[in-house]
């Protein structure tokens, strides 16, 4: 199945960093966000990444010893018409 | 991050209704922030900071304090950093900013005071925001009576200063701050036992003015034709401002600022063929960017902000030339009286600045929004629009609280704004 | 024939304009019902049931239900609407007070385009809703209470709040004061209410009415005495956003 977000999740943000760092000095893409609570009750931050890159991600993360908690599938929405603000 | 749990646990903290805002804050910012296009790269700092708001900088202030440091909580722009960070101090804002500290703070205030002071108590007294479990002291000013009221509830729990802001400026008044400069370097020596020397303090002006230097920088770029930046990004850091450490974050913005030249040089923006608003009134605390966000899906962008999220907190440097203790109190003093909030009278110099940064920045349209019950920009709201209009600058004024259920009737008025732009 | 038409989704009543080459403009006013959504459709089904194919039709959609109408080519604020639909039919410079069902504007038009406007949307007072709450209340309909509040002398409603201003009007119904006093009273507290909100803004000699009770001569009279200047009843004032919308859809086309 597919979803429309794929996260990172770490267990703090210096791994988070880490494997920032990483993806973009591979010029691949990476968004730092909050770890959606669908995901994790423990907030902080997370990293999105694209769905095809996953794999290769996991790899990377193999072949570099970076951290990770795991990575998930969501399917939630960015709308910036929604004008809900918390 | 499991981390951060802990963390909050220890800090005395009331983690299931923190929780709640844990569960919001996500997908407010995938809203507002996740889904803009073509957002400078060099956003990743301020990105990380926001994801883990309540956890990164704290956990930062944790370690300072596990050796002995001491944390400031501020309020206001009119507190001065450097005489805290002179004294080895940290000072940092507190949360005020969403509806969600609101009704804690109703149990404390009467309901129509304005929602910046409901959510500083509620936040606090539902312990819902680490960064009042990190203060030392609290440090309060009198720009506001229901500011004054409020620190009188606020500081029955924690050590609390209360700065007496002049509300004229005459030259008694610049004197009688930098008094209130020098009561606050008294409190500020003993909670830390360390002194605040002509050395240490020469140092830390100079360190805050790059801070204050740094953000200049960025406001400037955002006066380009083409517009390198969003409001709603440039919001963010202005917020981030008042939490951060002022060295880091003046790299960050520096860095962030590099990218935004070479934006300009190569005609890329993020606002092509909108219009263009200065918005002018009350602070926008974390994570209070509903204006912003309105206004920028509205087919406006905003390029500046006359607020203490804003230009209020970084034009006018302290000047280096002190060489004395008692100078350099006095140079401090004098930017800070610079700064012009609606509690002095007359404040007409605020009218001069609106007048000044729209023409600098070039707005279509400026967008004045106060919130809810505070009376003094409220009142103001009508001499500015007077002034606008004389200079044949286009204006809406705007009355706003922290709750979303106003958010489309501000966007029909906000949206008849820009097509009369138009 | 081209057709350009304006499509007015208002709290209370739906208008639509159209507009042709060389005829006069035709205005249709329906309920907005409890969805906004349900209207478009049936606004649309009335149109294609009159000309069959609308899709070549431009279509702009205005007032607080805009976005509902999914088959509009564009969407635009009731303020630049009611602006430009009121400026058309009175054919000057003027200032127009909108009382609709539930907010009050103010649009300044210089020009012939709107250069400034005021809102109140946060309070029924000095709305259509206050009016029908008012009439709902004293048993009448909203065409009695006008003219009953013609023959009346006003009695002071101070409330600021609709539903304390009810609870006032109970009281004075208790003390057996009488219908046409009543109707007058709460006809010229709302009228006070416009004057309050536009006072702080500029307002040109020439001042119209549109929105539900824009043909209302009586209404405009009691106005022109709170604000005074000279207010115009305008007799299709109530189609000024959707004649506003179709001109612009023109505009836009054109």
């Amino acid at each position: 199945m597919e979803y429309i977000h794929y996260y990172v999740l770490f267990q703090n943000h210096t791994d988070a960093t880490a494997m920032y760092r990483s993806l973009k000095s591979k010029d691949m893409y990476a968004q730092i966000s909050p770890t959606p609570r669908e995901l994790s009750v423990c907030c902080g931050v997370s990293l999105l990444v694209k769905g095809e890159d996953v794999e290769e991600i996991k790899r990377i993360a193999e072949e570099e010893k970076l951290a990770y908690l795991e990575i998930s599938g969501l399917n939630n929405t960015f709308d910036n018409t929604r004008h809900r603000y918390g | 991050m499991a981390d951060n749990q802990q963390m909050w646990k220890e800090l005395g903290m009331n983690l299931e209704m923190h929780d709640m805002l844990c569960e919001v804050l996500p997908g407010a910012i995938g809203d507002v922030f996740m889904s803009q296009e073509n957002r400078p790269a060099a956003m990743d700092y301020f990105d990380m900071v926001l994801a883990d708001v309540h956890g990164l900088r704290p956990s930062e202030l944790v370690e300072f304090r596990k050796n002995g440091g001491k944390v400031f909580g501020t309020f206001c722009a009119y507190v001065p950093d450097e005489v805290i960070f002179a004294a080895g101090g940290i000072a940092t804002g507190l949360c005020a900013g969403s509806q969600f500290w609101v009704p804690g703070g109703e149990r404390y205030l009467p309901a129509n005071t304005c929602p910046l002071i409901k959510a500083m108590l509620g936040a606090r007294f539902d312990k819902t925001c680490p960064f009042y479990r990190l203060a030392d002291v609290y440090i309060g000013e009198t720009t506001c009576d229901g500011k004054k009221k409020a620190y009188e509830i606020l500081g029955t729990d924690v050590p609390l200063h209360v700065m007496d802001l002049p509300q004229m400026k005459r030259d008694k008044d610049y004197l009688k701050w930098a008094d209130e400069i020098k009561e606050l370097i008294a409190v500020v020596e003993k909670t830390t036992g360390n002194k605040v020397t002509a050395e240490n303090l020469a140092e830390n002006i100079k360190k805050i003015n790059v801070k204050r230097k740094a953000l200049e920088r960025l406001y400037s770029l955002r006066r380009n034709a083409c517009v390198p930046i969003s409001g709603t990004d440039t919001l963010l850091i202005s917020q981030i401002a008042y939490y951060d450490d002022p060295e880091r974050f003046a790299t960050m913005v520096n860095k962030l600022c590099d990218e935004l030249e070479q934006r300009v040089k190569d005609g890329v923006s993020v606002a092509e063929g909108k219009k263009r608003i200065l918005i002018t009134g009350t602070p926008m605390a974390i994570p209070n960017w509903k204006l912003h966000n309105l206004i920028e899906t509205s087919g406006g962008v905003v390029v500046c902000e006359e607020t203490c999220t804003g230009t209020r907190y970084f034009e006018n440097q302290v000047d280096e030339s002190g060489t004395t203790l008692d100078e350099m109190v006095q140079n401090i003093a004098n930017r800070y009286m610079g700064i012009n909030c609606a509690c002095f009278t007359p404040n007409t110099a605020r009218a001069d600045d609106v007048i000044r940064l729209a023409k600098d920045s070039k707005a279509d349209g400026v967008i004045d929004v106060n919130l809810m019950f505070c009376q003094t920009y409220d009142i103001e709201g009508r001499s500015l629009e007077e002034r606008c209009k004389a200079e044949g600058i286009p204006f809406l004024g705007l009355e706003t609280d922290y709750t979303d259920n106003d958010a489309q009737q501000l966007k029909t008025r906000i949206g008849a704004f820009i097509e009369m732009l138009g | 024939m081209k057709k350009y038409i304006g499509i007015d989704i208002g709290s209370t009543a739906s208008k639509v304009c159209i507009l042709e080459e060389g005829k006069d403009p035709v205005f249709e006013v329906l309920p907005t019902g409890w969805n906004s959504k349900i209207t478009a459709g049936i606004i649309k089904e009335n149109l294609e049931k009159r000309f069959g194919d609308i899709s070549d039709a431009e279509i702009v959609a205005t007032g607080y239900g805009r976005i509902s109408v999914e088959y509009a080519d564009k969407v635009i604020t009731e303020i630049s609407c009611h602006g430009r639909g009121g400026y058309e039919m009175k054919g000057e410079d003027c200032t127009i007070i909108d009382i609709g069902g539930q907010d009050t504007k103010y649009i300044n038009v210089v020009n012939g385009k709107p250069v400034d406007f005021l809102m109140n949307d946060k309070c029924a007072a000095g709305t259509g809703k206050f009016i029908e709450v008012m009439a709902n209340r004293l048993g009448l309909t909203i065409e009695e209470l006008f003219e009953l509040a013609k023959i009346g002398k006003p009695i002071a409603i101070s409330s600021l709040c609709t539903v304390f201003a009810e609870s006032e009007v109970i009281n004075y119904m208790g003390e057996g004061r009488s219908r046409e006093d009543l109707a007058a009273g709460v006809i010229d507290s709302v009228a006070l209410k416009v004057a309050t909100l536009v006072q702080r803004k500029e307002l040109q000699d020439t001042v119209i009415v549109t929105g539900g009770f824009s043909d209302n001569e009586f209404f405009a009279g009691l106005l022109s005495k709170k604000i005074n200047r000279n207010v115009s009843a305008m007799p299709n004032g109530r189609y000024a956003g959707a004649y506003g919308a179709a001109l612009l859809a023109k505009e836009k086309a054109d």
